[in-house]
């Protein structure tokens, strides 16, 4: 019998279940999609290095994952504590007619169940329809291609989707009994009458509260923006529980403080339905705070997330193609890494890599069309430096007024001291890549730096140590200080910062070079050299090159091939592509699905008000706008902060990816917004027209058309 | 709110009339089964008159309110409310109509639970872009008329019922409306609280209020000074107090009443 009350009772209130309904499908929906990508990617025939990239991108999301069902949980019983709360009134019939608690939770069971076990299996439906349609993106995104139709269906992606809602659906369940079997009797009965508790906090409460929050955000963000995210200790942690704290307490006393700051403007606060909307807010927000502040956190990860994703992809491409400027870059360091100076090999062969390259390498002068070595040297004969000078000493005394972040990486190593670079070899370098060389006068030098996001840092070091002792003598830097060509082929450039270009004969006869780096371009095309090349140079090398001793490993102890950086990368952009939006999409949608259950659950409730409004008299207009107001208030609020946070922590963020790539965030902010709005905005618009056709058409029967 | 000394049913006859309803029909119903609500219902309501509609369940009392209201639209006949016709009136004009000429009081308050009485009274003025300025002070004043200053800063919930028909009736008067029509006010209240509600609208009438009130309980309509009694649609009787008492003018209420045979028919 109670479980034919309760089938009957979903479908008579079917609209209230079926936002419940909804939330779940939705929540199934996507977690099943998400989830099988990696069983897509069996179907999509692509390179086997890309599979692994994408194995290793389905780890991250399962990692990502968890945080998603951690939201779809709270969405989940959110929606269903609207349900419960909006029945209160036929519980306590229930009970006046005599139920036993046990029989109402029985109730309750069974239309969360039945409502449950639909959505998952309509979530389902949909997800393996919309896995279907990702998968052509995925396809897409990879460059490969899908042979005909292919149905793929993924039995681990569906079995945890199945596990992961069936734990949401056992805590709903839990908390469903629980509230049931607390409620008293006559709160139930006088649930329609009594509106949710309308509490007002003092003023000078919410206004000490509300600077409070305000405070601790500023110093939030100071500390950040002062600190960044990499240096050490406690600044970054203390930075997120202030700005934590802070938007907590923001949105809280918020609610008590913007009442009453309107209300001590009579001019305000009395005109048209201004009152209304407010009170309105009011009633809402004493207990909305906390899931605004929610939503709040939630687009600031998902701004940050998309806006991140889409300029690391975006950087990588563009530091990529700065960075395979020679199609293939061999490093070694002929004297053992910088503290051991040792001879070793290359002692043998007078440091001429290239000659021992020619000599070892299997048919060289076919493979090779040009080749360029360069040298940095840091010590005399004797095993003396030949600058005294560290990077250290030069930062210090350099004032620079750059950001956290960058003087924080940079500290890491720069107790070594500067080498040198002979003038004729820079140049050699610039006409094999068919760039215009450098000329020194007597007595200047250049400093060589291919990062292009330390140029300003570089330009205050030539331009407040005008001088610098070298070999003895006293070198001053060149008008035009910085040089910029890469020194070796590297993902995002960044191989040298920090060397000195100096006249031939400045370097002392003698002087060994610490590290080595040979750039040579292939004969013929890219693509079609580089698997003979890099098996010829494997082949003659494959026993020093990259482990045991670096002294042994003359000429190659690294190798780097244009061609092989831009293969490895496309993986890697497409992965953080997908990861940031995956993210951004989920917690945005989330937000979204959040604020607008929110706002249309409400409905019912604001229609019989917005009812009152029209029999007074009020006009559609002024309605609209009320109504808009309310609801737009909800979906801006939490935005506005979110984007104040994420503006704070993207500027941080792009130093990073700024030192990281040479990209600044600001040019994916465009798209971000676009997503942002797109999404977000689309969302608010839909809950606002549908709560004004809900408003409207009930003002229509009050006026009798 | 001047108070006129005028007494209205000696005015009645010169004076233009607030309301005046003309061969009102409304009909209900698909072509082969036609409920006739309302049939030919005409009559006039002079300023600061005080009209009690009556009738048992099905007369037709809440359709003609309904329509007076511009809530529902009489199928033909004309309403003119201080001279204009609004039964041609637009949905724009409506609300305009309605904000400016009209004040209701329901049988359940109707107030906004979000807002406290004060802000329940002042929302009438702001919906009719009076100046903030003058708010506060109107709605003092009407409060303090309707006996409800004391709990202006309560919110609906925390006041008895009978407050909140009172706040609900300043609420109707506080723009001076032509016409303040009254649904059943004392519908869902005690006899002490009725008493205290009518009391309340006698004085506002006395003040020149015109109120017409719909309802089908005697005791409240004695406090009126002319009844109409509805049945099956039409004017079926119409009483006026003149200088009767109301214990007398009740009475006479009864027992029209009773001949209708509606409620209260054994109570004699």
């Amino acid at each position: 019998m109670y479980a034919k009350i309760a089938l009957g009772n979903v479908r008579k209130s079917f609209r209230d279940f079926s936002i419940f309904f909804l939330t779940l499908a939705f929540g199934v929906c996507v977690f099943y999609a998400f989830g099988s990508i990696t069983d897509q990617a069996a179907v999509i025939q692509m390179a086997e290095d890309e599979r692994r990239m994408v194995e290793a991108l389905s780890d991250i999301l399962g990692g990502v994952s968890v945080f998603i069902v951690v939201i779809l949980g709270f969405l989940v019983v959110y929606a269903n504590r609207f349900l419960i709360r909006r029945r209160k009134r036929e519980f306590g019939i229930y009970l006046t007619l005599g139920m036993d608690v046990r029989h109402v939770s029985t109730i309750v069971v069974v239309e969360t169940l039945a409502v449950g076990v639909v959505a998952l299996a309509v979530g389902l439906v949909l997800g393996i329809a919309l896995s279907q349609v990702m998968m052509y993106v995925t396809a897409r995104l990879f460059e490969a291609t899908i042979k005909g139709f292919v149905f793929a269906f993924s039995l681990t992606a569906c079995a945890n989707t199945v596990a992961c809602f069936a734990g949401i659906f056992l805590v709903t369940l839990v908390f469903n009994v629980t509230t049931v079997s607390r409620y008293k009797l006559i709160d139930l009965i006088n649930a329609d009458r009594v509106s949710e508790k309308v509490k007002l906090r003092s003023l000078p409460l919410s206004v000490v509260l509300f600077v409070v929050s305000v405070a601790l955000i500023g110093v939030a963000y100071k500390t950040l923006i002062e600190h960044g995210m990499v240096e050490e200790g406690p600044y970054f942690a203390l930075a997120t529980g202030l700005v934590t704290v802070g938007t907590l307490l923001f949105f809280f006393s918020i609610s008590g403080f913007l009442l009453r700051l309107v209300q001590t403007s009579p001019r305000l606060y009395l005109s048209g339905l201004n009152m209304f909307v407010m009170r309105q807010l009011n009633s809402r927000i004493n207990t909305a705070w906390l899931s605004i502040s929610l939503v709040c956190a939630m687009l600031f990860v998902a701004i940050c997330g998309v806006c991140t994703g889409f300029s690391v992809a975006t950087g990588m491409n563009e530091s990529l193609a700065a960075g395979t400027r020679y199609d293939m870059s061999l490093v070694s360091y002929p004297m053992g890494l910088a503290s051991q100076h040792e001879e070793g090999p290359a002692a043998a062969d007078g440091y001429d890599a290239i000659a021992r390259l020619r000599a070892d390498v299997p048919g060289y002068d076919e493979i090779f069309r040009d080749a360029v070595q360069v040298n940095q040297y840091a010590y005399d004969a004797d095993g003396s430096p030949l600058v005294d000078t560290t990077v250290e000493e030069l930062f210090a005394n350099t004032d620079f007024s750059g950001n956290a972040t960058m003087q924080t990486l940079i500290q890491g190593n720069t107790t070594q001291t500067l080498t040198l670079v002979p003038v004729s070899e820079y140049n050699a370098l610039c006409e094999m890549a068919g760039e215009p060389g450098v000329e020194l006068a007597d007595g200047e030098c250049l400093l060589w730096n291919d990062l292009s996001s330390l140029d300003e840092l570089w330009e205050a070091v030539a331009e407040q140590n005008p001088e610098i002792e070298a070999c003895g003598r006293t070198l001053r830097f060149a008008e035009d200080p910085i040089v910029s060509m890469l020194f070796s082929d590297m993902p995002a450039g960044g191989s040298v910062s920090g060397a000195l270009v100096v006249a031939d004969d400045v370097l002392p006869a003698g002087a060994s070079p610490t590290c080595t780096v040979v750039n040579l371009m292939y004969n013929g095309d890219r693509a079609e050299v580089e698997p003979r090349a890099v098996a010829a140079v494997e082949d003659a090398y494959d026993d020093v090159m990259g482990g045991g001793s670096t002294l042994d490993a003359w000429p190659v102890w690294n190798l780097t091939t244009a061609q092989g950086l831009l293969e490895q990368s496309s993986g890697t952009t497409v992965a953080v592509t997908y990861l940031a939006i995956y993210i951004g999409f989920m917690l945005l949608v989330s937000c979204a699905m959040v604020l607008a259950l929110q706002q249309l659950s409400e409905a019912a409730d604001n229609v019989s008000r917005y009812r009152v409004l029209a029999e007074l008299g009020a006009e559609r207009r002024l309605i609209s706008r009320a109504l808009l107001a309310q609801v737009g208030v909800y979906f801006l609020f939490p935005l506005v902060v979110a984007v104040a946070h994420a503006a704070v922590a993207l500027s941080v963020i792009n130093d990073i990816v700024a030192l990281l790539t040479g990209f600044q965030i600001g040019t994916a902010l465009v798209g971000t917004v676009c997503f942002v709005v797109v999404l977000y905005g689309g969302y608010f618009l839909v809950t606002y027209l549908t709560s004004r056709s809900m408003v409207v058409r009930s003002e229509s029967r009050a006026a009798g058309l | 709110m001047a108070p006129s000394h005028v007494r209205p049913d000696a005015a009645a006859a010169s004076a233009r009339p607030v309301l005046s309803c003309q061969g009102v029909d409304k009909l209900y119903g698909s072509r082969t089964n036609v409920t006739r609500a309302l049939d030919d219902v005409s009559f006039d309501v002079a300023p600061g008159e005080y009209i009690a509609i009556m009738g048992p369940s099905g007369s037709g009392k809440t359709t003609l309110l309904n329509c007076i209201s511009t809530i529902d639209r009489p199928t033909s006949g004309h309403i003119l409310v201080d001279g204009q016709d609004i039964t041609s009136l637009r949905s724009g004009q409506l609300s305009r109509f309605r904000r400016e000429r009209l004040g209701f009081v329901f049988q359940d308050s109707n107030l906004l639970d979000t807002l406290t009485a004060r802000e329940n009274i002042a929302l009438a003025l702001t919906i009719n872009h009076a100046p903030a300025r003058e708010v506060p002070a109107r709605v003092e004043q009407v409060a303090a008329r309707l006996g409800v200053a004391d709990v202006l800063d309560k919110f609906p919930h925390q006041m008895s019922g009978g407050q909140k028909q009172r706040v609900a009736a300043a609420r109707a008067i506080v723009t001076n409306p032509s016409l303040v029509l009254a649904d059943e006010p004392t519908g869902a209240l005690d006899s002490k609280n009725s008493r205290r509600l009518l009391e309340s609208l006698e004085a506002l009438n006395a003040d020149g209020a015109t109120i017409i009130m719909v309802t089908h309980d005697s005791f409240a309509a004695s406090y009126s000074r002319r009844a109409l009694f509805l049945k099956d649609g039409r004017i079926f009787n119409e009483i006026v107090r003149g200088s009767k008492t109301r214990k007398a003018f009740f009475d006479e209420i009864m027992d029209v009443v009773s001949f209708l045979g509606g409620e209260g028919a054994d109570v004699r």
